[in-house]
């Protein structure tokens, strides 16, 4: 009962209204915590809060608290965090340094009817690959470290993904990119391209910068299929709600999807939108899919991803036949091998780091950051 | 006078309830008339329109009291910086 009714939640203001009934009675108060607790871990409170206030789902007077004192913590998280990536951007912009904010605010504010639908627990920013390491040195200044060294110092630059920054003060991270994601798919697309057709939005009365339309669904639908062999329910509605944004300029997409040779990757978007979230895929995305064909070093490049081989070993053996030059070949190589003595030190040797995968929990993975509220109640009103 | 929201506020709507993180401090709770007052004021507004705006509202429970309440709250949320003078 409560993953049908979570899967309903994931798809809750897709075709019908908004009041289109989910769940005629209450959960019991175990499905209730179950619920609750799927919610968090799939980035789904505020879809069940929007689907609790339409009664769409009939909860108990309990319940209805429960839920919204959740998201009312997860508001109060992505308010925090929003306030920091205009205190990050605006140094980084001081600095003279470009950044697109990629997922969270992005995609709350741009995406979705009301951005309480989508809360997030992190920040992401696109940085100028030559930038990245001013950048770091920037947010150093901000009481941010980086604690896993770079591979080699050139290599973030060219190669890399990027790098995820830490404040021990407070625990608050910045993930800053070069690009999308490490491995094949990551070489594929030129960052560069990327600000060169940038869009905007505002927050805060600050104008900040971020993805084109089109580069910003076929980012989720890489991010979706590929980030985690079991994307979250929220990653997939994202995908839903990107592909149905006003204006995207189909001759771009199937350009780009071309271009950045993304056809197998959206079939397997298509396949995860049916098979898990159960709803029908845009017809954008399935055509460009079915313009596809999976052949053996795509269907590598994505294990490599979400098979049983994660490892970074794995994408960097299944990225070596779409480095063009024997050269970037042979550096690729050449820092994946002798990594910087920095992260050998700091994982005790050459190659025994590989298995390590270099992949870790974020923080605050399933639930928000504690943050008090302080009421501005009127206490005059007598019929609250 | 007329008021609107600080433009550097961020907020979060959350049932009757609005959220607001300004750019110092922790986030505020603004509940029941507060957050109908907030609510109302997506755009500047002379405090004599707002006080008609919201006693329109079936959501808000109008009272005799409640002009003056709305009045003084426009203060009190002036003084904390979540609302300021439009230009």
């Amino acid at each position: 009962v409560t993953a049908s009714l979570l899967r309903d939640v994931a798809r809750f203001g897709l075709g019908e209204g908004l009041d289109s009934e989910l769940r005629s009675t209450p959960l019991d108060t175990s499905e209730w915590r179950r619920l609750l607790m799927l919610a968090d871990r799939e980035r789904l409170v505020g879809l069940l809060q929007a689907a609790i206030e339409h009664g769409a789902i009939e909860v108990s007077p309990e319940q209805r608290d429960e839920a919204a004192q959740r998201h009312l913590a997860w508001c109060a998280t992505a308010l925090d965090l929003e306030r920091e990536l205009l205190r990050v951007t605006t140094r980084l912009g001081q600095a003279g340094i470009r950044t697109l904010v990629l997922k969270g605010a992005a995609h709350a504010h741009l995406l979705y009817p009301d951005p309480a639908w989508r809360l997030f627990a992190d920040n992401d920013l696109l940085v100028e690959g030559g930038a990245l390491r001013s950048a770091i040195g920037v947010l150093a200044d901000l009481g941010y470290e980086r604690p896993v060294p770079a591979l080699r110092p050139s290599f973030d630059e060219r190669f890399g993904k990027g790098a995820t920054l830490r404040r021990s003060s407070d625990g608050r991270e910045v993930d800053l990119h070069r690009s999308f994601l490490f491995g094949t798919y990551g070489l594929r697309i030129a960052p560069r391209e990327l600000f060169a057709r940038a869009g905007s939005f505002q927050l805060g009365g600050v104008v900040l910068e971020v993805l084109a339309a089109e580069d910003r669904l076929l980012h989720l639908c890489i991010h979706a299929s590929l980030g985690d062999p079991d994307p979250r329910l929220a990653s997939l509605r994202d995908v839903v709600q990107a592909a149905g944004v006003r204006g995207i300029d189909e001759g771009r997409l199937r350009w780009l999807t071309e271009r950045w040779a993304l056809s197998p990757v959206l079939m397997r978007t298509v396949d995860l939108l049916e098979s898990i979230l159960d709803v029908k895929s845009p017809p954008l995305l399935r055509d460009l899919a079915h313009d596809g064909k999976l052949v053996r070093r795509d269907a590598r490049a994505i294990a490599s991803y979400v098979g049983d081989d994660r490892s970074y070993r794995a994408k960097i053996l299944a990225s070596l036949p779409f480095l063009g030059q024997r050269r970037d070949q042979l550096e690729f190589l050449a820092a994946a091998v002798l990594p910087s003595r920095d992260l050998r030190a700091r994982f005790g040797g050459t190659l025994r780091w590989y298995g390590r995968g270099l992949r870790r929990r974020q923080t605050g993975e399933g639930s928000p950051r504690e943050v008090s509220l302080s009421s501005v109640r009127d206490d005059r009103e007598p019929n609250r | 006078m007329s008021v609107v929201r600080a433009p550097g506020a961020l907020w979060r709507r959350s049932g009757p309830c609005v959220v607001v993180q300004l750019p110092a401090g922790e986030p505020l709770l603004l509940e029941g008339l507060t957050g109908a007052v907030w609510a109302a004021l997506d755009r500047p507004r002379e405090v004599e329109e707002l006080v008609d705006e919201l006693r329109c509202q079936e959501a808000v429970s109008w009272t005799d009291r409640s002009s003056d309440d709305v009045r003084h709250l426009v203060v009190e949320l002036c003084s904390v910086g979540l609302l300021v003078v439009a230009p």
